[in-house]
């Protein structure tokens, strides 16, 4: 493991399960097992990039490194504190360093309130300044992405989707935080609009000296802005290492999947590469290695034992039994 | 705005309800008469040039009751359905936002108020308690609050999950914020058209009330009062009994058709159309 | 050969917006052309128009659809129904919308064989069956009894695309059907789709916003932006010459930072 003194999130052993209720008296039928002991380290300034399909918990596990959900098991930590141990003034310190980018640029903003009180209202909810002073933070947030002091007394509907996801980052910024968890940031925009926001995110984080967690399913995105890559499958971290190493040298059978679905991999090599069958539901995951009903190489040991996730070579970090 | 000029009904009732609000408002200088004034002489005198809707048993005149009494309703329709407003508003936020025990303890208690023949209700409160103006508003207010709660909830419900609100939540905004400056602002739209039709009902309950000799007393004038006292010489005076009868119907044909309109305009499927 | 499909100039307005301006396209039999545009290029609207499927507010102002050698704009609505789902077939983004909630899959992949075919709901059953296991679907047999709701994206998807071949149609139309997908789902459909192109001979007219998506697939792509075609031509062509700015915009968010 790195040198914990430099992680600035640490999150161990992470659990979230869903009970599923039926029925008049909504009895439990089963759990959802939206992740199921998920760990890995932010350092400071990095890009992490987490990568997976449906089910794979990506977003559940940004709502609980945002404490907006209360997990089964596990902690994360920042700055070696474990934020859902934390309460009142400690717990809002925290909140200001840790801020999220939502997916939908159309939902995420509340469609009855000016901008300028949109992005100013962290900083009304913290207390933070007067109210002159919110505004003129307020202005300074707009003009650094992109925007102008005119458009604050404007509504969310008058703004196209690439506007309102500038908005939703001015608003994330408010706080000063320390630590972005972007979830899905550009999937709603058009291609040629998501290019202008990766770009304002990269010199947004140079500018401001930010730590991202970007996460997406278009490992495209992932690809330009990530200097580590997670990939996860069903509640799990199947592997993770330096972006140009996962991109180039896979060793998950699950990450060559991901690579081997993308149209241009299957312009040159065909549709061999490509997983058969369903994502399994996570309410009912299989046995052992949860990838092992979709994988080519899978043995009778898959299905017996779960395979961990072990440091291959520097910085690499695989859960399968073989080496491929 | 535009929409509302193409509903004509709709429209309709919004100039009528304007209309009446402003004879309510403008009492004092459009009534020609002072209501309670009696005038022994002129008794139970029909529709005439000096008294254009007649006069009652007392010799007052009857327009000038009828424009006073235009007061009573609109007061009694907007301060009862103020106080059902807000106290459907509420509970129905509370129940909608934290769900669980509260929900069902506060959706109950809302069943619970629904069995019951809510005008037998209030004719009980009434009868024991001393019946004026402001014990029927409160009275009222108290007894209808329910629809309103219920629309609040659904709207929260469905709301709640919007990432809006999860933005809230992550930039540290607490409970009473959520609920009072997101949650609320957004789920107006069914209440408005819930509180305009509720304007109607209240101004009916009144009048019933009134007419049952328990709601305002004479001398106040109310439309439901004048009828009461318009029954025993409706053979000879129908004019006591038609226009008071007439004001009430419009009335509440005017709220009605308003709430009917706002509830397609405000309908957000029919908003995408050009 | 003439094309199979021939749009000329190809006008709709939509309110006071000039949607799609002046669009010009040929298919030919057999291949498979994508259509490729962002939001509100026009490319749903000019794939909708071809059997007059557009919505109350947009106006067909003016423009010819050829099907063979039948202006399909021209024609009566009795006559176009007959295209709709026969020749020409449907399959839209959202399989959840597009489904019928409260009918199984089998009630409606029956409904659609009843309208354009002369057979028993007997028969009927059994091509449901028949096709359902070609487009990929295991035990379909069990599947025909189930509601969407139970169903996976792909595997409602895949259903779409059973209901809409079930006619043996010449022309297929997609219009984004595998956006809402992840994306190895998404690369089992598009497989699927090239091996039904092949088994039944379909032309296959494919709309996306994803420049990407197409190069695995396509024989042509035209790449539209703001009502009008701004680039047409072979996927090679397009691929590696592309004449136009706009397609060479594309072409780079395509691109993965490291490439192996």
């Amino acid at each position: 493991m790195h040198g914990i003194q430099d992680a600035l999130l640490e999150v161990e052993n992470l659990r979230k399960e869903y009970p599923i209720e039926r029925g008049l008296l909504r009895s439990e039928k089963g759990k959802v097992q939206a992740l199921s002991g998920v760990s890995f380290q932010i350092r400071e300034g990095e890009v992490v990039g987490l990568v997976g399909e449906s089910g794979c918990g990506k977003t559940t596990l940004a709502k609980l490194i945002l404490k907006l959900l209360l997990p089964t098991g596990g902690e994360v930590r920042y700055h070696g504190k474990n934020i859902f141990s934390l309460e009142g003034s400690d717990l809002k310190a925290v909140r200001r360093d840790i801020q999220m980018v939502f997916q939908d640029p159309f939902g995420s903003l509340d469609p009855r309130m000016k901008i300028k009180e949109i992005v100013g209202e962290p900083l009304l909810v913290h207390g933070i300044g007067t109210s002159r002073e919110r505004y003129r933070n307020v202005i300074t947030l707009l003009e650094s992405v992109g925007l102008q002091e005119l458009h604050g007394g404007r509504y969310p509907h008058e703004f196209s989707g690439g506007e309102r996801q500038r908005i939703g980052i001015a608003r994330s910024l408010a706080l000063s935080p320390k630590l972005l968890v972007l979830d899905e940031p550009v999937s709603s925009l058009d291609l040629s609009i998501q290019a202008q926001i990766l770009r304002l995110l990269l010199s947004l984080k140079k500018e401001k000296n930010l730590t991202y967690l970007f996460i997406s399913h278009d490992l495209r995105v992932v690809s330009k802005v990530s200097d580590r890559v997670l990939v996860m499958y069903l509640g799990k971290i199947v592997e993770s290492g330096p972006t140009e190493k996962i991109f180039s040298k896979p060793e998950h059978p699950y990450t060559h999947a991901l690579l081997a679905s993308q149209p241009q991999y299957i312009r040159e090599r065909g549709f061999q590469g490509i997983p058969r069958g369903e994502i399994p539901s996570p309410a009912n995951p299989p046995s052992g290695c949860r990838y092992r009903t979709r994988c080519p190489h899978a043995e009778k040991k898959c299905a017996e034992e779960e395979p961990l996730l072990l440091e291959r070579t520097p910085h690499h970090f695989v859960a399968c039994h073989f080496e491929l | 705005m535009k929409r509302l000029l193409r509903n004509k009904l709709a429209f309709f009732g919004f100039l009528l309800v304007l209309l009446l609000a402003l004879v309510a408002l403008f009492a004092p200088f459009l009534s020609p008469r002072d209501p309670s004034a009696i005038d022994l002489s002129n008794r139970l005198i029909g529709p005439s040039w000096k008294h254009p809707l007649g006069t009652d048993q007392l010799g007052r005149d009857l327009l000038s009751r009828m424009i006073y009494g235009s007061r009573i309703s609109l007061s009694v329709g907007f301060v009862a359905v103020g106080i059902s407003v807000l106290i459907g508003i509420a509970l129905g936020s509370i129940a909608g936002y934290f769900g669980g025990r509260i929900d069902t303890f506060i959706m109950r208690f809302v069943d619970i108020m629904l069995c019951f023949p809510t005008f037998f209700l209030i004719l009980s409160v009434i009868a024991l308690l001393e019946p004026n103006i402001f014990t029927i508003m409160a009275v009222i207010g108290v007894t209808s609050w329910m629809g309103v709660a219920r629309l609040i909830r659904a709207e929260i419900l469905s709301l709640k999950e919007q990432e809006f609100i999860l933005a809230a939540r992550a930039i540290g905004a607490g409970s009473f914020r959520i609920i009072v400056r997101h949650l609320i602002p957004n789920a107006m739209t069914p209440v408005l058209v819930s509180a305009t039709l509720g304007i109607a009902a209240a101004i009916l309950v009144e009048s019933s009330l009134s007419f049952l000799g328990i709601g305002v007393q004479p001398p106040t004038p109310s439309w439901g009062n004048i009828l009461t006292e318009g029954k025993s010489v409706l053979g000879i005076a129908w004019w006591l009994t038609l226009f008071p009868g007439l004001a009430i119907l419009i009335t509440v044909l005017a709220y009605n058709l308003l709430g009917e309109g706002l509830r397609d305009l405000l309908d957000p499927r029919l908003r995408d159309q050009p | 050969m003439s094309p199979l499909l021939e749009i000329q100039n190809l006008r709709i307005s939509f309110g006071p917006l000039q949607v799609v301006d002046g669009v010009s396209l040929s298919l030919k039999e057999g291949e498979f052309f994508a259509l490729v545009g962002e939001s509100g290029s026009g490319k749903t609207l000019t794939a909708l128009s071809v059997t007059r499927l557009l919505p109350p507010a947009a106006t067909l102002e003016s423009g010819k659809v050829f099907f063979q050698k039948t202006d399909l704009l021209t024609l009566s609505e009795e006559k176009l129904r007959s295209f709709r789902g026969g020749k020409v077939s449907y399959v839209f983004q959202e399989p959840s919308t597009s489904l019928n909630p409260v009918l199984t899959i089998g009630d409606q992949i029956v409904e659609a064989i009843l309208l354009h075919g002369k057979t028993d709901k007997q028969s009927a059953h059994k091509e449901a069956v028949a096709m359902l296991e070609k487009v990929g679907i295991p035990s379909a047999s069990t599947i025909l009894e189930a509601y969407p709701h139970q169903l996976s994206g792909g595997m409602k998807q895949r259903a779409m695309i059973a209901m809409a071949l079930v006619s043996h149609p010449m022309l297929l139309l997609l219009d984004e059907p595998t956006t809402a997908l992840d994306v190895t789902i998404q690369a089992q459909i598009l497989e699927l789709l090239l091996q039904m192109k092949r088994e039944m001979s379909l032309t296959i007219f494919f709309i996306t916003h994803d420049l990407g998506l197409v190069s695995a697939v396509a024989d042509r792509v035209a790449v539209m932006q703001k009502g009008k075609i701004v680039e047409e031509g072979n996927r090679d062509d397009v691929f590696s010459h592309p004449k136009h700015p706009y397609t060479e915009m594309l072409l780079q968010c395509m691109e993965f930072r490291t490439l192996s």
